[in-house]
């Protein structure tokens, strides 16, 4: 058992936990996106931030990811930190305006409107289906297309998945709800745009 | 009846009063039909019953009444002897003189008692004709409901002995609470070594059928024809098609806190067997948290599982069956904690089966001794017997019979775990009476350095980081203020019928606190009021494993006798 | 054959002895890619082919980069018992004269750059001399190689080799001492003192981080595990920079022997290369030199009869910026998405395969057998206390002269553009320079003072980088300079973090905003908040640095930004939308050039008049300014 403080808090976790884990045992509260307990950690939506005191230096982690050590000391709620997820939930907000999770957050974060032109996502590319498909199921019929902004989740090609045996596992984690059950098939944002490759 | 004969037992007439024998016998010698008076000393001793024989021979009567105390007792006994002289049973008749109670009578007024009750008797004896006896085909089945450590041990006695046993369980294995504790009194042996051969023995014997996660919906009948309704609960996965490997519960998304533990470490999945060594070892779903009933959007072991065993689709189904026998084994619960007003609701204040979960190796922290509240390790623990228990006032006046023991215990290994932690135990009495438990007491205080403070704990409540435990050392006559990293306390034991749906649909005699009555307080512990429903283990009272597996056995034994016979005779109608 | 023996090694080296100086006229043509880019392979067949037209016994031999990529093509002559000379600007047809000239005996002087009386070997120590005093006669006029002034202030230490010997020929290579540090390493020194040397010199990363090489080094060492890798990165991403491809094409070996000798001291077995796809020349060399390598025995098994294994393979890159980053490197490098992950559990731990890895440079590597062979105090003695030794920069932009320059650090920035680039192009005005590639930041006139140096590079709020240097005159628009880099940021993020994906996007919507003449009020704090973000908030380098472009010229140009917004006016004049050609009446002549180019037709005027602009039709392409004699054509 590792010894830590969360907020002035003296907590015990296990050795090789995260932050994160150590936090959620005792209810500590960490606002997170991406993350899931049966999946192993990505860091990419970076909501989890918190600041570490190590050796007298001070810095930014993420929480999902950075394992605990002996006497760590964390502020999961600076003033810097909670600039930093407002901003974050600032430019989720303007990519994803009508999404009921994000609208959500961004309510309990104060942030009303973006200062950024709104685009019309669903998908925030946490990659928690990516992750599903990878580690759970192990069809790894889903993954990450394309660069940066251009950056999207899809089947190779767009095809239809020979892979994919339906076990909704995807859908079910997918925090914004992009991903949709309709008539019993599956159906992803991808398939809802223009595509120079045939769908059938 | 032509040549009655009266024999009159001096101890039944002793009990019914201050009894002028003499005006006993004449007055009955007197009366119609009466062939023969005679007094005895005490009619259950076997060498008056000779003379009775010789009576029966030498006066040639063809009617007998005797007077006794309870004819329960030793009916069987004068029955065998006019039997042995060509007689038949109904021309038997016994004068009860002790059925009633004290009767508070006056000399006189008790003389002509008796004499009314005899003189009742020869009448009656008149009257008897035969009767043919029915004769009811014994179906040669047992049921035992509960499968803790009492119904498994009796079932595997009858299973043994010969004869098919339905076992059934609510929860979706066997194993009772015996298999959440961490070691078991005085032996430290571990609990789940001594009792996972049986509950293995029980799966693998071709007369035992396991019927888990099942629930026993009707009964009706009589001895050794009963017929049982059973509700086997939709556990969502066809056992028969699964094979246990468990990938389903590696791979479910959903995750809930462990209830097996009742601890804030840990946690399972929404479908899960509930511990390693569960027999059978099948999942089930917990519907309240699957990921398919409440949103409709996974079926990721349904898809994953490689036998294709899992069926959302499944109901509750039900199955009807004849048994000769039941036996009830459903064990015991502690009450709860949150009933106790003097302590207060808080993560660190734990009964007993919280606290096996702790320092059992199986459990939620591998047996590391850590506190609910913030997974420290505690360095001050305190022990409270008698919680509930021995308490007419509030809650119970009986005692649980095992707190003593397996607080020592407790202490012991807490002691064990944490060597430069403090264990105290607040007592009233120390009960260790088994084989082997004073010598346990005496090991925890002198080699485990437990102290013990008999008096009682009035309050309990937190402080910052510390639970205070204020009480008091009746011995040195001082209050004891603890302060305390975690507090064990020492639950009543309460049945698991009490209240159920179960014991109304048994129809079953219970006393006030829900355990099962029993047939013969002293003579027949293991026998319900009914004949053909047994009963063993804690659902009849607080008891330690070796009395209920020896219960069990007991139990056992009776059913095995029953079925030894091919019919019930039943005389009357 | 195999390298076994020192004996082995000294034969090599007499052959390549030989063959730098073979005692016949040898002419070398800079063929790296820069020198390829000016003509130099077209100058090198007109040579072979005059030289064989004219029955020379001329040796004719392929180098790397000397450096001064604005003189290329560059042609050396050496001639027995006379000094080299080094020709500059040599075009094919130049080629002709220049053979018939040497024929003659003679130099052809208005085409020299300068002459070289001896030649340093650096490794070595050795110095060649090429001649006496005889041979120094008829030449005084032409200045030393020394004395240029592109090369006075350098000192070569990576790219000392560049230029001088044929990339592809291990024995010049060997004659110039290279593989003797290595033979040193395996047979006379342990491990840990392989690490102490390197840690002693204070050679620090020279891709970017500057973290202390033996350190890192020292680290993977000590990490449990029996398999370890050694990686070199030669992705060089950053636009305008090619220090690395130059180390590549020009002395491939010194970068193989420095991989050898840190995967000793680590104890890595096997190393992989990481190799930009865009540079098919480094490629190419750098396979042949491996299988040369091997052929020697310097490779592979029981190098130098050491018994010691090590072998190294190439991989190429996909054209991903991001896939410089070392995380991202090794993802890519184990087949999966180039992706960065969290830093906390360190590559030197568990990195390639979850193994320890140690990852460095192309140029740090390319440093570690000088170290060796001169030792760590003598490296120590070059540059700053912090910042030991030499760095190679690109210079690029508007100076006069463009090239790879090797400095020791402690240089001033003045120093290096003035010095030896020789200053800002056309007599222009400086503006800024750009340290660091696209994570870096612009630094103005005001501390172009400032040393060259890891620490004080980043307190100004720039960084070293991997060496690009752009330098920038007055006609540069700082906020299209920080709009560039963000289009180049956005388009190279990986995308998997929200800050760097969502922050760099919409920075560069607010920067394109200000540059297209819709800059608000609150776009400045906008672009400090998005900056902020992206500091704190970013999974990797690409991201915490993408900020640096932005609030550097912020920090350093604010008025430049604040007359975008607020006055819509673009004082540099690039912005299109902010500014104007207007027709100067005074000095146009009307001499009706600009109407005969313009493709809108937006000039009109009679002949002999002030013409006039219709500005509703201009497109701001600049033809019309690039005719006009008078220079009647000015922004506005």
């Amino acid at each position: 058992m590792i010894a830590l403080s969360i907020d002035g808090k003296k907590v015990w976790a296990k050795e090789g936990s995260t932050i994160l884990e150590a936090a959620r045992l005792y209810n500590i509260y960490i606002p997170t996106l991406c993350y899931h307990p049966s999946l192993s950690p990505y860091g990419a939506c970076r909501l989890c931030s918190v600041e570490v005191v190590q050796r007298d230096r001070s810095r930014i982690v993420v929480s999902c990811l950075f394992q605990i050590e002996e006497g760590l000391e964390v502020k999961t709620n600076t003033e810097r930190i909670q600039k930093l997820r407002r901003g974050i939930i600032e430019l989720l907000l303007a990519r994803c305006p009508s999404t009921e999770r994000i609208q959500n957050l961004a309510k309990e974060m104060g942030v009303l409107k973006p200062r950024f032109s709104s685009e019309n996502e669903d998908c925030i590319l946490c990659s928690l289906c990516v992750r599903v498909c990878q580690e759970i199921s192990e069809k790894k019929a889903l993954s990450f297309v394309s660069r940066g902004t251009k950056r999207e989740v899809a089947t190779p090609f767009y095809q239809p998945s020979e892979e994919c045996f339906d076990c909704w596992g995807c859908a079910y984690v997918c925090p914004t709800g992009a991903i949709k059950i309709e008539n019993g098939k599956l159906v992803f944002p991808w398939m809802k745009k223009d595509l120079i490759f045939s769908k059938d | 009846m032509e040549r009655i004969g009266v024999f009159l037992c001096h101890c039944s007439l002793k009990a019914a009063g201050d009894i002028k024998v003499q005006q006993v016998i004449q007055s009955i010698s007197r009366y119609d039909r009466v062939a023969y008076v005679i007094p005895y000393e005490d009619m259950c001793i076997s060498s008056e019953l000779e003379l009775v024989r010789d009576a029966i021979k030498e006066k040639r009567l063809d009617g007998i009444v005797l007077t006794s105390c309870s004819p329960s007792l030793h009916l069987e006994c004068f029955r065998n002897v006019i039997v042995s002289e060509g007689l038949s049973t109904y021309q038997l008749e016994v004068a009860g003189l002790k059925e009633g109670g004290d009767w508070n009578l006056t000399e006189v007024e008790a003389t002509q008692r008796v004499i009314q009750t005899i003189k009742a008797s020869i009448d009656r004896l008149q009257h008897q004709s035969h009767v043919s006896p029915s004769y009811i085909p014994i179906t040669k089945r047992a049921l035992v409901i509960g499968g803790g450590i009492a119904g498994i041990q009796t079932a595997l006695d009858i299973a043994d002995g010969g004869y098919e046993v339905l076992l059934v369980e609510k929860t979706s294995s066997i194993g009772g609470h015996m298999i959440q504790y961490s070691e078991v009194f005085p032996t430290l042996d571990c609990p789940q070594c001594i009792e996972t051969p049986k509950m293995v023995e029980c799966w693998q014997n071709p007369n035992i059928e396991i019927l888990a996660y099942s629930e026993v919906e009707e009964i009706s009948g009589e001895i050794g024809n009963f017929t049982v309704k059973i509700r086997k609960k939709a556990s969502y996965v066809d056992w028969t098609k699964c094979n246990g490997c468990g990938l389903c519960i590696q791979k479910c998304l959903t995750q809930v806190p462990a209830d097996y533990d009742r601890l804030p470490f840990g946690h399972r999945k929404a479908i899960y067997i509930p511990f390693a060594q569960a027999v059978p070892n099948k999942p089930i779903i917990d519907r309240e948290h699957c990921g398919y009933f409440t949103t409709g959007t996974c079926q990721v072991c349904s898809k994953i599982c490689p036998r294709e065993a899992v069926d959302y689709s499944q109901k509750d189904t039900f199955i009807d069956i004849n048994v000769g026998a039941i036996i009830l084994a459903t064990g015991f619960e502690l009450m709860s904690k949150k009933e106790i007003s003097e302590y207060d609701d808080d993560l660190d204040i734990i009964d007993g089966i919280q606290f096996e979960r702790l320092l059992s190796p199986g459990g939620p922290t591998a047996g590391e001794v850590l506190r609910p509240s913030d997974g420290k390790t505690p360095r001050e623990v305190v022990f409270i017997s008698c919680v509930g228990s021995r308490d007419p006032e509030h809650f119970y006046p009986y005692c649980s019979k095992v707190c003593c023991m397996y607080l020592a215990k407790m202490a012991m290994l807490y002691k064990h775990a944490v060597p430069d932690g403090q264990a105290y135990i607040f007592y009233i009495d120390i009960r260790s009476t088994g084989k082997g438990y004073e010598e346990f007491i005496q090991r925890a205080v002198e080699e485990d350095h437990v102290v013990y403070l008999r008096g009682r704990v009035s309050r309990l409540f937190r402080e910052n980081d510390k639970i205070k435990v204020y009480g008091v050392d009746t011995l040195s006559g001082r209050t004891i203020v603890i302060d305390a990293d975690l507090v064990v306390l020492g639950m009543a034991m309460v049945p698991s019928l009490k209240g159920t749906e179960l014991i109304k649909k048994l129809n079953l005699k219970t006393d006030k606190f829900g355990f099962l009555s029993e047939s013969h307080f002293k003579m027949r512990p293991m026998e319900s009021l009914k004949p053909g429903i047994f009963i063993a283990g804690t659902s009849q009272s607080p008891k330690d494993i070796p009395d209920t597996v020896a219960q069990a056995s007991a139990a056992a034994s009776k059913v095995l006798i029953l079925f030894t016979q091919e019919m019930v005779i039943q005389e009357y109608a | 054959m195999k390298i076994k023996t020192p004996e082995d090694l000294y034969r090599i080296k007499n052959e390549g002895l030989k063959a730098l100086y073979p005692g016949k006229t040898k002419i070398t043509v800079g063929t790296s890619t820069c020198g390829l880019a000016t003509g130099a392979g077209k100058v090198l067949e007109s040579l072979v082919d005059e030289v064989q037209k004219n029955d020379m016994d001329i040796l004719i031999e392929r180098v790397g980069c000397l450096g001064f990529c604005q003189k290329e093509p560059i042609v050396t002559v050496l001639e027995p018992g006379k000094p080299k000379i080094i020709y500059e600007q040599i075009t094919p047809e130049k080629v002709v004269e220049l053979i018939a000239v040497l024929k003659r005996g003679e130099i052809k002087k208005d085409w020299v750059l300068c002459k070289m009386e001896e030649e340093e070997c650096l490794v070595d120590g050795v110095t060649k001399k090429f001649c006496n005093e005889e041979g120094l006669k008829g030449v005084e006029d032409i200045c030393l190689y020394q004395e240029v002034d592109f090369y006075r202030k350098q000192l070569k230490i990576a790219l000392n080799n560049c230029g001088f010997i044929d990339p592809e020929r291990i024995e010049e290579y060997i004659a110039r001492g290279g593989y003797f540090p290595l033979y040193k390493v395996l047979h006379e020194m342990s491990p840990q003192e392989v690490i102490e040397e390197v840690k002693q010199s204070g050679l620090r990363g020279r891709g970017g981080a500057g973290f202390p090489t033996g350190v890192k080094w020292e680290s993977c060492r000590n990490a449990k595990g029996d398999i370890k890798y050694v990686i070199c990165n030669a992705d060089e991403g950053d636009p305008g920079a090619y220090m690395d491809r130059s180390i590549l094409e020009g002395d491939p070996y010194s970068v193989l022997e420095g991989m050898v000798i840190g995967a000793y001291a680590i104890g890595a077995h096997e190393g992989y290369i990481y190799l930009r796809n865009e540079y098919p020349l480094a490629i190419r060399t750098i396979k042949k030199s491996i299988e040369k390598a091997e052929g020697c025995g310097l490779l592979g098994e029981n190098i130098l009869n050491s018994n010691f294994d090590f072998t190294v393979k190439i991989n190429r890159g996909g054209g991903a910026f991001v896939c410089g980053e070392s995380s991202a490197l090794m993802a890519s490098l184990e087949g999966k998405v180039g992706e960065p992950r969290a830093k906390y559990i360190r590559s030197v731990e568990k990195g390639l395969w979850d193994r320890p890895s140690n990852i460095n440079n192309v140029e740090t590597w390319a440093n570690v057998p000088v170290i060796i062979a001169r030792g760590a105090e003598w490296f120590a003695k070059i540059g700053t206390k912090s910042s030991r030794g030499t760095k190679v920069f690109s210079v690029v932009g508007k100076v006069n002269n463009t090239g790879l320059v090797e400095v020791p650090m402690g240089i001033s920035l003045k120093e290096i553009i003035y010095d030896i680039c020789g200053g800002v192009q056309g007599n222009k005005k400086f503006k800024a320079v750009q340290t660091g590639g696209p994570s870096g930041g612009c630094i103005p006139e005001s501390l172009i003072h400032l040393p060259v140096d890891y620490e004080e590079l980043a307190r100004v709020g720039s960084m070293m980088g991997s060496g690009g240097m752009i330098v920038m005159d007055e006609d540069t628009c700082m906020v299209d300079i920080a709009n560039y880099f963000l289009t180049f940021l956005e388009e190279e993020s990986c995308g998997k973090c929200v800050p760097c994906r969502e922050g760099i996007k919409r920075a560069r919507q607010v920067l394109q905003g200000i540059t297209e003449g819709r800059g608000e009020e609150g776009d400045i704090e906008l672009l400090q908040d998005l900056g902020a973000i992206l500091r704190d908030g970013s999974l990797c380098g690409l991201g915490t640095s993408a900020a640096n472009p932005v609030l550097s010229t912020l920090r350093y140009f604010r008025e430049e930004y604040e007359t975008h917004i607020r006055n819509k006016k673009c004082p540099a004049g690039v912005c299109r939308e902010l500014f104007q050609y207007f027709i100067d009446p005074e000095k146009c002549e009307g001499c009706h050039r600009c109407v005969g180019v313009c493709p809108q037709q937006a000039v009109s005027g009679e002949k002999r008049q002030p013409h006039s602009m219709d500005q509703s039709k201009c497109i701001k392409c600049g033809a019309c300014v690039e005719v006009c004699k008078f220079g009647a054509i000015v922004k506005q």
